[in-house]
């Protein structure tokens, strides 16, 4: 028996998914034009690059920001999230297209360097900090767009796995969550120099609208994390703690749950129980709401793959995650809260039928609730 | 339980989970298309005025480099008509061409046209021909002082004004305003008229230094001067100027 790996190129659901990204990018930039064109057919072909390009990539950046509470609030969704960073760089594009133009278009050509006259055109640093106190209106917008544009930069560069890899997933997590910032330096830019500028409520109204959708998408999506953390047993003793009955996990499913707190994953497989770190090691994916899929931990954002047994990819991948020793009581999953050394072998607990059928028994669920615990292990039931 | 679970490295989402996904999609697609369209159709309007660019135009006439670089082009019939002379980019006229004061010259750029106002950006510096050896004195372009002025309104470059930019006002434009002042264009005060139509009135210094700072452009500034007129172009000699408004 052998195995063939095959690289990952661009797949059919990614050339889909790029086309009707670039699609919907092309829609947005020629639904701008048409409309200015026929309001205003003198405009300047500069004028509507600068502005067609602008405005599709902030409502790109909405839906790419959307994308991620969308996804943990309805797992339908995640098709989006899979080819998400290509969204991000078709955004980047854009941006970068405005940036270029409005730089050459504002800047250029005059009698100081167009990149210094972005941050000074409006006079020395104390003028701007004096003005920025005294009348914020008048504050510069250019800078808050440079900076905007100058993190996007560092996230499309680095939007490749080969980053990943090398940078860390913690780093690079790290520094594709600065796209909240960038979103907030975007806003302060269109706020400071277009708002300025329109007498149309529109713009004004379309930002705040999207910003208040952004909240609370990600407030509930938040809403929902802390639920799963609320689940969290004080039962712990002789290093165990129960996590959930064996009937709330099916045959090839996992789930995220508590320990101590922390989250891990666990699983059901080939009828015996095991437990792994709930984190995957390519972006931070939530294990726990994958799949086992040809023996291996499946994550649902980008598919990657953990053996439940030692918690490695399958060779010659050599990403490794966390396991955890488990025990089934009382029809009871109790985990162990430390970790066992990477790559120990766990055997998995076997669930036992007749416990496992025992449903009348107490339920951990209802710790806290007025209900009676079960005991703790006696003895490991995978030993 | 949704049964369905999606693996991106495939060639095809689960059918309910992609019939999902495209549904949500196309429905954005409309919402976003439609945000997209009533924020372009409620942009303010963008202003009036023409920028051959590209066109190359043989300008000859009598060049007066003071108080403000025109051109007074004879026409045909013996009327005259004047063109504010710029360079190319953001920068006024050169000071190869002012020593020029007072000759007749010709050289070939391009036509800046805003409700009448006429603008030469002269772009091809080596079409420059000094037609007359010395200066030369035309009655129509002696100064004719109207009277003094109290005037506000948005201190604007002349040349992204007149059709350069279209908009040419505001916050959006002011950091080209500013570098277009500093390299010296022409700056002028765009006044709203009662009838609701704008105009935009030259503006010069009046004294020795420029009482207003470039850094205004954008900005909403009153000037107390004198107005003068040469030819049919309207010149405010500003003797002061300050900011209006809050943070001025």
């Amino acid at each position: 028996m052998s195995l063939v790996y095959r690289a990952i190129d661009w797949n059919r659901q990614k050339r889909v998914y790029d086309l009707i990204a670039w699609g919907i990018a092309g829609a947005g930039l020629a639904t701008w034009v048409v409309t200015t064109l026929v309001r205003h057919p003198n405009v300047t072909a500069e004028t509507l690059v600068i502005r067609a390009s602008a405005w599709s990539a902030i409502t790109l950046l909405h839906v790419i920001l959307a994308i991620g509470p969308l996804a943990r609030l309805d797992a339908r969704f995640l098709p989006l999230l899979y080819n998400r960073r290509h969204l991000g760089v078709t955004m980047f594009v854009l941006a970068l297209v405005h940036a270029v133009v409005a730089t050459f278009q504002f800047h250029a050509l005059g009698d100081e360097s167009p990149l210094v006259s972005l941050w000074t055109a409006y006079g020395s640093d104390a003028a701007l900090w004096r003005q920025a106190v005294e009348d914020w209106v008048h504050v510069p917008f250019e800078p808050f767009g440079v900076v905007a544009l100058i993190i996007l930069l560092f996230m499309a560069a680095t939007s490749h796995d080969f980053w990943l890899r090398h940078l860390g997933a913690v780093f690079w997590k790290s520094l594709h969550l600065c796209v909240y910032l960038a979103y907030g330096l975007v806003l302060a830019h269109v706020a400071l120099g277009y708002l300025q500028s329109e007498r149309g409520i529109a713009p004004a109204a379309a930002l705040g609208a999207g910003f208040i959708g952004l909240a609370t998408l990600h407030g509930l999506a938040a809403r929902q994390e802390r639920r799963v953390d609320r689940e969290i047993h004080a039962l712990e003793q002789d290093g165990y703690v129960p996590v959930c009955r064996v009937d709330g996990v099916i045959e090839g499913r996992g789930r995220v749950v508590v320990a101590a707190g922390r989250r891990l994953a666990v699983w059901l497989h080939h009828g015996r129980w095991f437990a792994t770190s709930n984190v995957c090691r390519h972006q931070g994916g939530p294990l726990g709401e994958g799949r086992i899929i040809d023996g291996c931990i499946t994550c649902p954002w980008h598919g990657w793959n953990y053996q439940p047994e030692d918690g490695c990819s399958p060779p010659p991948f050599q990403e490794i995650i966390e396991t955890h020793e488990v025990r089934v009581e009382a029809a009871q999953v109790w985990v162990r809260s430390l970790p066992s050394p990477l790559r120990t072998r766990q055997s998995g607990a076997l669930a036992d039928a007749a416990e496992a059928a025992a449903g009348s028994k107490p339920r951990v669920d209802d710790c806290g609730r007025g209900g009676a615990c079960p005991s703790p292990p006696r003895e490991r039931a995978d030993s | 339980m949704n049964e369905e679970f999606y693996v991106g490295y495939l060639d095809h989402a689960p059918p309910a989970m992609a019939r999902f996904v495209r549904r949500w999609v196309a429905a954005a697609v409309v919402v976003l298309l439609a945000w997209l369209a009533v924020i372009a159709g409620q942009q303010s309007p963008m202003g009036q005025g023409r920028f051959e660019f590209g066109i190359e135009r043989v300008f000859e006439g009598l060049f007066l480099a003071e108080p403000l670089p025109l051109l007074r082009v004879a026409a045909p019939d013996g009327v005259g008509t004047n063109y504010v002379v710029v360079g190319l980019g953001k920068h006024g006229v050169p000071d190869v061409l002012r020593q020029y004061h007072g000759r007749r010259i010709r050289f070939r750029g391009s036509l800046i046209e805003r409700d009448g106002t006429l603008m030469a950006e002269w772009n091809v510096p080596d079409s420059l021909e000094v037609l007359s050896p010395a200066p030369e004195r035309d009655s129509e372009m002696e100064e004719i002082v109207m009277g003094d002025a109290h005037v506000a309104g948005e201190l604007v470059d002349t040349k992204c004004f007149l059709g350069v930019m279209r908009p040419a006002t505001g916050k959006v434009h002011r950091a080209c305003a500013i570098r277009c002042l500093s390299g010296g264009v022409p700056p002028g005060l765009l006044v709203q008229r009662e009838d609701g139509h704008a105009v935009v009135v030259m503006l010069v210094s009046g004294v020795g230094n420029v009482p207003w700072n470039v850094s205004w452009a954008g900005r909403q500034v009153k000037v107390r001067g004198v107005l003068v007129r040469r030819g049919e172009t309207l010149i405010l000699k500003a003797a002061e100027a300050a900011l209006l408004g809050a943070g001025g």
